[in-house]
């Protein structure tokens, strides 16, 4: 099976009249299974096959995707048209950065495989879930959610490359929710994974926390409005990194673009001095997680901030080479109706030396964000928007708040961070990243508690 | 294909819908003021939905010829599936929207060319430092449905796209301007672009301080849209249901301001989202939801309206409530007179984050992406570093000011919205 898709692809590629030509070719198989209150509320599978041609031609780039795969000549006779129509236009030098032919077949390493575990197992474990979610004090109703993937992903290029990758990826997300009156809360467990179905197990003592904190957040205040020094938790530090500098280190962004070149240059301080900063394919096991990109340049890891200083950029083949730098294997696609763009995988804020403690001892008023719905960016500005906080009094963590959202310039809130925690996770989710219309693409978040001062959190008025 | 699959959930005892969407379009984009690329994408997909035992069943194929196997599957999950306390509808005569345009369909390539190139090279002129990026696009959709019960229909529509986007980095400022049209007939408006992105771009450049407090703000629709979606949430038949919507039994009950109304229409002629019939074969027809401020229905899908004891509205998805055409119809006054009526106040045109959060609880916050300070009725300059806050159920029973007679459609169709007393939290100098 595997040989007969190379030799098609590879035949199919000898077609190209352009400077360079790509097929990518997807079959994914995906189950979903959700509950909302007491009942299972679906069921589905869903079977994706479909494929696309990418040319280049004089700074032209042709794209055609397509589901039926009988006649992939043609597909790359009418990519290469549409590269010529526009090369002749540009007549342009665009030159992707050279990057060694690969031929290689990757099997996935998985612990245990999601897509071999029968779909009665997976909907046992989340109704065991949502019978501990209903049966917590107050909670009203429940929302849960679980996917899986398998996907086999064959590539090829017309500098020679062939690869086939074998790909899984699952998530799931376990939200309480808590009514009284007309306030509804809720708060989510929530679990990723592209090795192993087994982190699906074992969330009870979450499952529970989580309820709790949707209770909790019943009786909670809405926040005043106002500027704060903040602690950021793991989990909601390393949606801060994400946003607020890994979507400004993408460098489709800033290849052609002076003046944002300018501003993200190699050496330009952005932080404290024990600031570090990396986006990583190969963490292991996180969602994103792969040994080859979309253009089939291999994974790394890559520091865009070490020692406060910008050091590096994400970039595809085609950025890489406008901006004379190495390709870093972020040119991504959330599927084969898409052209890859450069993205992020897992973005980490590497941990510092303060403890939890140190952080909080010295702030009168601060704010404590453990949990989060998500977040945003335009470059400039980032937002998001929190679902476990506490205010901090006097050195300690004190009552619940809610309807938390919090907002900065991207480059002034990375100079006010102005400690870093000694711990460190990474969180993977069953949401994704956005961009380009391309969403939600899996990513994960990693980092370590830090603190940042004058941060303005949007709430009631004083 | 689609009735042999059909026969074959009949013969193994099954109620069973197939849905199918067909389509190809045409992308350009421009990006740093030049032509980047041409995309063409060929998609189809088949989603097969059975009912036996009294469970659904659903199962997606984009595979060409993928009836068969979707619904296999389909029937095979029934014994898992969410119980089905309704049946597939017989069929009921509905009419064809009036979404397909000859002349959108046959926008070619050298017109778009033109156009983009246009639009790309005004957005050049605007400042040597510009970039400007252009999408122009046409879709050409096919859709339809069939069921066991003998329903069978098919509708086309075309739609069209031109956005510009003008971004400019000045000094730590960045600016990003955009605006769009989208249309199932090709009539856009070049000009109008051009003029919303000029007229506003001296005006980004320039940051005005604002302090913290509550202002009255005028929503553009693009904003507008953070607070009419967490209505929507409220609205769904299914929230309502499990009792954690706040609208859960308070049908014809005051809720809003008796200047909002917000109607469902999936027969809209030019929605973006018309069609024949829902997911679940239900036919689509105009149902207002908000009335004068009053809750009169709810966003339903077969389950639901069964659990509710009403009549299911065309608004059945797979898996979800799927409204087709959100209307928020306008006011009176000109969005030019509201701007004129403010005092000092603040211009919402694009928020960055307000989707996020509990849509139950009716808080909406989220950063001003880009905002404008207005005093005496005129726009003075950017305001930047703020967050706007305000409660959706307060704000928009109590401190709806006007909306204003034009409105856009980009999915949901909504006008400009001046609501009083929201409150915007400033970094402090």
């Amino acid at each position: 099976m595997t040989e007969s898709m190379k030799d098609l692809l590879r035949r199919a590629l000898k077609r190209s009249t352009a400077e360079y030509c790509e097929i990518r070719v997807e079959e994914t198989e995906e189950v979903r299974v959700q509950f909302r209150g007491k009942d299972i509320d679906q069921v589905s599978e869903t079977i994706s096959v479909g494929g696309n041609v990418r040319a280049l031609a004089s700074g032209g780039w042709g794209f055609v995707s397509f589901n039926k795969l009988d006649d992939l000549e043609r597909k790359v006779d009418e990519a290469c048209a549409q590269a010529r129509i526009l090369g002749d236009i540009l007549k342009k030098e665009i030159k992707l950065f050279p990057v060694s032919p690969v031929e290689d077949e990757v099997k996935g390493v998985f612990g245990t495989r999601a897509f071999e575990v029968p779909l009665a197992e997976k909907v046992g474990l989340l109704s065991k879930y949502n019978e501990l979610v209903l049966s917590q004090p107050e909670i009203t109703s429940s929302y849960i959610r679980y996917f899986d993937r398998h996907t086999h992903l064959y590539f090829a290029n017309s500098d020679g490359t062939y690869i086939y990758q074998e790909k899984m990826d699952l998530g799931g997300n376990i939200s309480a929710i808590a009514t009284k009156g007309s306030l509804t809360t809720q708060e989510s467990v929530k679990f990723g994974s592209s090795v192993d179905y087994n982190v699906a197990l074992g969330r009870e003592e979450e499952v529970i926390g989580a309820a709790r904190a949707a209770r909790d957040l019943l009786y909670a205040p809405v926040i005043r409005a106002d500027e704060y020094t903040v602690i950021l938790a793991p989990d909601m530090a390393g949606l801060f990194v994400h946003e607020a500098f890994g979507h400004l280190s993408e460098a489709d962004s800033l290849d052609e673009n002076e003046r944002l070149k300018e501003l993200l240059k190699i050496g330009t301080e952005y932080g404290p001095k024990d600031l570090d900063i990396f986006d990583s394919g190969i963490e292991g096991g996180n969602r994103g997680d792969a040994k080859y990109d979309d253009e089939g340049v291999p994974m790394q890891k890559t520091y865009l901030i070490k020692g406060g200083v910008v050091v590096g950029h994400l970039h595809c083949r085609e950025s890489a080479w406008k901006m004379g730098e190495k390709p870093t294997g972020n040119a991504r696609a959330i599927n084969y109706r898409f052209p890859p763009i450069v993205r992020m995988r897992t973005t980490c804020i590497a941990p510092g030396k303060h403890s939890l403690e140190d952080m909080l001892k010295d702030i009168s008023l601060g704010v404590y964000v453990s949990g989060g719905y998500g977040g945003e960016t335009n470059g400039e500005m980032f937002t998001f928007t929190a679902s476990r906080c506490n205010m901090i009094r006097n050195g300690s963590i004190a009552e619940p708040v809610r309807e938390v959202t919090l907002t900065g310039n991207v480059f002034t809130t990375l100079r006010n961070i102005d400690m870093i925690g000694n711990d460190f996770s990474i969180k993977n989710t069953a949401g994704g990243c956005g961009k380009g219309g391309q969403s939600p693409l899996p990513t994960a978040d990693g980092a370590p508690h830090i603190r940042v001062q004058r941060v303005v959190v949007g709430g009631e008025k004083k | 294909m689609m009735r042999e699959a059909l026969k074959h959930a009949q013969a193994a005892g099954a109620g069973a819908t197939l849905t199918f969407r067909e389509s190809q379009s045409v992308e350009l984009s421009f990006e740093f003021n030049r032509l980047k690329g041409i995309q063409n994408t060929e998609s189809l997909q088949v989603t097969a939905q059975a009912i036996k035992g009294g469970r659904l069943g659903v199962a997606v194929s984009t595979r060409a010829g993928g009836e068969g196997e979707a619904m296999e599957r389909a029937i095979r999950l029934c014994q898992y599936g969410a119980p089905a306390n309704y049946a597939f509808p017989d069929p009921e005569p509905s009419e064809k929207p009036e979404v397909y345009s000859e002349k959108a369909a046959s926008l070619d390539l050298k017109e778009m060319l033109r156009v983009g190139e246009d639009l790309a090279a005004f957005l050049k002129s605007l400042h040597p430092d510009m970039n400007g990026s252009v999408n122009v696009s046409k879709t050409i959709l096919r859709e339809g449905i069939a069921n066991t019960n003998g329903l069978e229909a098919t509708w086309d529509r075309t739609v069209v796209v031109l956005a510009a986007i003008a971004s400019l980095v000045d000094g730590q400022n960045l600016v990003d301007l955009w605006d769009y049209h989208v249309s199932t007939d090709l009539d856009w408006d070049v000009e109008a672009i051009k003029h919303e992105i000029r007229s506003k771009l001296e005006l980004a450049r320039k940051n005005v301080p604002v302090e913290t407090d509550a202002y009255p703000v005028l929503f553009t629709p693009s904003a507008f849209r953070d607070l009419v979606s967490p209505i929507l949430a409220c609205l769904d038949g299914r929230s309502v249901t499990r009792g954690i919507s706040p609208f859960a039994g308070r049908l014809e009950e005051q809720i809003f301001s008796p200047d909002l109304t917000i109607v469902e229409d999936g027969l809209l002629a030019g929605g973006l989202q018309s069609r024949m019939y829902d997911a679940q074969g239900v036919r689509c027809r105009r149902t207002p939801l908000i009335e004068n401020g009053v809750l009169r229905e709810y966003l339903l899908d077969l389950d639901t309206a069964h659990k509710l004891g009403r009549k299911p509205i065309g608004t059945g998805g797979i898996g979800g409530i799927e409204p087709a055409n959100v209307i928020v119809p306008g006011g009176s006054a000109s969005k030019d007179s509201l701007l004129s009526g403010i005092k000092r106040g603040i211009v919402i045109e694009n928020t960055m984050g307000a989707w996020a959060g509990n849509p139950y609880s009716g808080q909406v916050s989220g950063n001003i992406a880009m905002g404008f300070l207005v005093e005496n009725g005129e726009l003075v300059g950017r305001v930047k570093d703020c967050m706007f806050s305000l409660n959706i159920f307060t704000h928009l029973k109590d401190h709806l000011v006007a909306l204003s007679r034009e409105t856009k459609n980009f999915g949901l169709v909504l006008p400009y919205a001046l609501v009083d007393n929201v409150s915007i939290t400033a970094k402090k100098n």
